[in-house]
């Protein structure tokens, strides 16, 4: 019997049901918003995703990672040339904010590079030159918050293929965040400025935070109720600011259920991982985790931005905001997630078989490791 | 790999439990941020988030003791109210927490006013309403005619501008024409109760005259004076501009501007100069006169704020008059009306004021500073319906000057 990850469907289905009856409410109270295409389309790419991408599909991807390099770097070369300044960032014409992609590309690539389980200096020299390649880029235009996702993301992809290297890279992030807080210039500095002190300059840089903030504290333990909130007054409150309309009808409470329905998704796909990495498909593993890194990283800047707690990045929520690419982009990483939990009652005699096949391969650790645990 | 993904999740769901912490804290503390409530007032238009009340805002003295001199919703509260959200913190004063409490314990019982400032500075170190449940700030908005206290300011006003005569004072007063009444001296009333005769004050100069606060004197001195010195005199004193003396963002507390006539003419100048007639001052205004004489000349803005740096007002007498009108004002304590607040060792300079208000009984006033050599501080008490200023004002001033130098002002 086939059976995919039951938790983490739920969880997800719950996240995109409750964006969507959010979308609705902050739609009639803002009017000018469309909404309902991106859902259609990110479901159905969604739940395509999810029956496509088996674990010998995923190997195919996994095998394109230059391809996806290509496309991240096309991406955000694109970007550079066509792109049009709106609010501070840079977007596509028909303002398509191509990160996501850029994004769920990087971690395929990485996936791909270490999908045998060896770090070895020349794979960390092809991974570092195609990723200082699209950091470069990324970083010429000027999205720091894109910046911040793909190093972290990259770093836990390295992390779960090795201790040494991905503490390495984690402290290097630091070293450059770091700096970064040292230096700041422009408008990284204006948020950094806003984050350490909203208040210094309220009517202007600090409004935004400071409105999100006053959605926060009027929502209090229980929230005000379901579209009984006055959304409207946070600046941006259908896509990057959410979470405070959240905050403001549901509460603490409400929020925290939401943030509980993010730790399953999280915690059951990092079980996907383990599971696939007792399989002996690194590959798979990798690329599990560093979706779920994605979509974390994605979840804690965005959250800890609106709540003061680190500085904004300007990085919508995944499954809640509203955003056309980035929606469909979460919902099909999402799938290829929930497809790559399948397993079937039993998951030994798969695991042995994939044994068998992966020794030509050569992943002795994980053929040891499954010798160990005596099937 | 499998430790590695179980730190991996550990890491997420703490920083995911983090941000619920976070959320949690920014509830708790951002009403009791005064910034924050500050913000939410004035730009959030849901009905929850202004049911957060701030708390009251406090004052703290000129030593960083809490004051409590503000009532409940009078604007002088809703500026420290302001001040306190927008700093955070308690509101520095100028007030001297032991000087205001034996202030008000002298003004108890009494209706009036009491301003002590400094002249250099142009601080507050005591400011009293009295009784203080009434919501009428009578220290800074009570216009009250400021009676022979004003004669501080025609002496000087007239010394600034060369203006030094010798009048005849008779004892049946003297009046600029025949259709007003005649302007007498308290003397000649009280000789005519007792059935004495009285010869009048004679040939006398200014000095004697405010010594004595002759009315004669000065309602001759404010006729000769004339409109056109008389109004550059009070422009330069700025007479009828307001003093705010603590100002925050949307409300400020400001002392009301005196009601003087503009191109009085030369007969309405006669019961003008002795602080009668159509002339009304604030006891805040009374005292910077008298702040003028103690400080050379010079005027310093008035002001509350310990933090504020000292600014200047007005410079309406010349150095050399506020230096005669000085003498002047010390010999009427040492010899004059001011006797009762004669203190050794402290060389008080001040004057006597009694306003008739045509209703009731008088206003007393008392105006002085002290000591001659370098003022430090300048007290000015008015007592509504006090009767003679010597009697009610005088004792206040006193007091007042007394627990100053205790405190050392003097020293």
């Amino acid at each position: 019997m086939i059976r995919r990850d039951r938790w983490m469907l739920a969880a997800v289905c719950v996240l995109t049901a409750l964006g969507f009856f959010l979308q609705i409410r902050i739609a009639e109270a803002v009017p000018g918003i469309g909404f309902f295409l991106p859902y259609v389309l990110g479901a159905v790419c969604g739940v395509a995703a999810m029956f496509f991408f088996t674990e010998e599909r995923s190997e195919m991807l996994l095998r394109a990672r230059w391809v996806a390099l290509g496309v991240a770097a096309a991406l955000m070369a694109a970007l550079l040339v066509f792109g049009r300044r709106y609010r501070g960032g840079l977007y596509l014409p028909g303002r398509i904010n191509p990160s996501e992609l850029v994004k769920l590309c990087m971690v395929v690539f990485a996936a791909g590079m270490l999908s045998d389980g060896r770090v070895t200096v020349r794979r960390l020299l092809e991974l570092g030159a195609g990723y200082g390649a699209v950091a470069i880029a990324v970083a010429l235009a000027g999205d720091f918050g894109l910046l911040a996702q793909l190093a972290v993301t990259g770093a836990a992809v390295l992390f779960a293929a090795s201790w040494f290297w991905g503490c390495a890279a984690f402290a290097a992030i630091a070293g450059g965040v770091a700096f970064m807080f040292m230096r700041p210039t422009g408008h990284l500095a204006t948020r950094l400025a806003v984050w350490r002190d909203p208040l210094a300059d309220a009517a202007g840089a600090g409004w935004q935070t400071l409105q999100g903030l006053t959605a926060v504290v009027s929502g209090g333990w229980w929230g005000v109720g379901a579209k009984l909130g006055d959304v409207r007054n946070v600046p941006i409150v259908a896509s990057d600011f959410v979470y405070t309309a959240l905050a403001e009808e549901w509460g603490l409470v409400g929020c925290a259920v939401v943030l509980a329905l993010y730790g399953v998704v999280f915690a059951r796909g990092l079980m996907v991982s383990a599971r696939l990495s007792r399989a002996a498909n690194v590959g798979g593993a990798l690329l599990v985790a560093g979706l779920v890194a994605s979509l974390a990283v994605q979840v804690l800047l965005n959250v800890g931005g609106v709540l003061n707690a680190v500085p904004m990045t300007g990085i919508p929520l995944p499954l809640l905001s509203l955003g056309g690419s980035s929606l469909m982009v979460t919902l099909v990483s999402l799938g290829i997630l929930l497809g790559l939990s399948r397993a079937e009652k039993g998951v030994e005699n798969i695991a042995g078989q994939r044994v068998t096949r992966r020794k030509r391969q050569g992943d002795m650790s994980a053929n040891a490791r499954l010798g160990q645990s005596g099937r | 790999m499998k430790v590695r993904l179980v730190i991996s999740g550990i890491a997420f769901c703490s920083a995911l439990a983090g941000l619920v912490f976070a959320h949690a804290r920014w509830m708790a503390r951002a009403p009791q941020d005064p910034r924050f409530v500050r913000f939410m007032r004035r730009n959030n238009l849901r009905a929850n988030a202004n049911e957060v009340i701030p708390e009251r805002g406090r004052a703290i003295d000129r030593r960083g003791r809490p004051l409590d001199i503000a009532e409940a919703g009078s604007t002088f509260q809703k500026v420290i109210d302001e001040l306190q959200l927008a700093s955070g913190a308690p509101v520095p004063l100028s007030i001297d927490a032991d000087l205001q409490a034996k202030a008000e314990a002298l003004m108890d019982g009494k209706l009036g006013a009491v301003v002590a400032l400094e002249p250099a500075t142009g601080r507050i170190r005591a400011l009293v309403n009295a009784p203080r449940a009434a919501y009428i700030n009578r220290a800074l908005n009570g216009l009250y005619p400021p009676g022979s206290t004003f004669k501080v300011f025609m002496a000087a006003a007239a010394l600034s501008a060369g203006v030094d005569p010798v009048f005849d004072c008779p004892a049946a007063g003297w009046r600029p024409n025949r259709s007003t009444p005649s302007i007498r001296d308290v003397e000649a009333a009280e000789f005519a109760r007792r059935r004495k005769t009285w010869k009048g004050f004679g040939r006398i100069g200014m000095s004697e005259a405010l010594v004595h606060s002759a009315n004669t004197y000065f309602a001759q001195l404010g006729y000769a004076f004339g409109t056109e010195q008389f109004d550059a005199a009070v422009a330069a004193a700025r007479l009828r501009d307001s003093a705010t003396v603590l100002a925050a963002d949307t409300v400020s507390l400001t002392g009301a501007g005196g009601g003087v006539p503009d191109g009085a003419s030369a007969a309405t100048l006669a019961p003008i100069a002795i602080g009668q007639g159509a002339l009304q001052l604030t006891p805040l205004a009374v005292a910077l006169v008298t702040a003028a004489v103690a400080d050379d000349g010079l005027i310093l803005a008035p002001t509350l704020s310990e933090a504020a740096k000292p600014t200047l007002r007005a410079r309406p007498f010349t150095f050399a008059a506020a230096q005669r009108v000085k003498k002047m004002m010390r010999a009427a304590v040492r010899r004059g009306t001011g006797k009762v607040c004669d203190i050794p060792s402290l060389d008080v300079c001040g004057k006597t004021g009694t306003a008739q208000t045509g209703k009731g009984a008088d206003h007393a006033w008392f105006t002085c500073f002290a000591p001659e050599a370098s003022p430090r501080l300048v007290v000015t008490v008015l007592v509504e319906g006090g009767g003679f200023g010597a009697k009610s004002a005088a004792p206040v001033a006193r007091g007042i000057l007394l627990e100053a130098q205790r405190l050392g002002y003097f020293k």
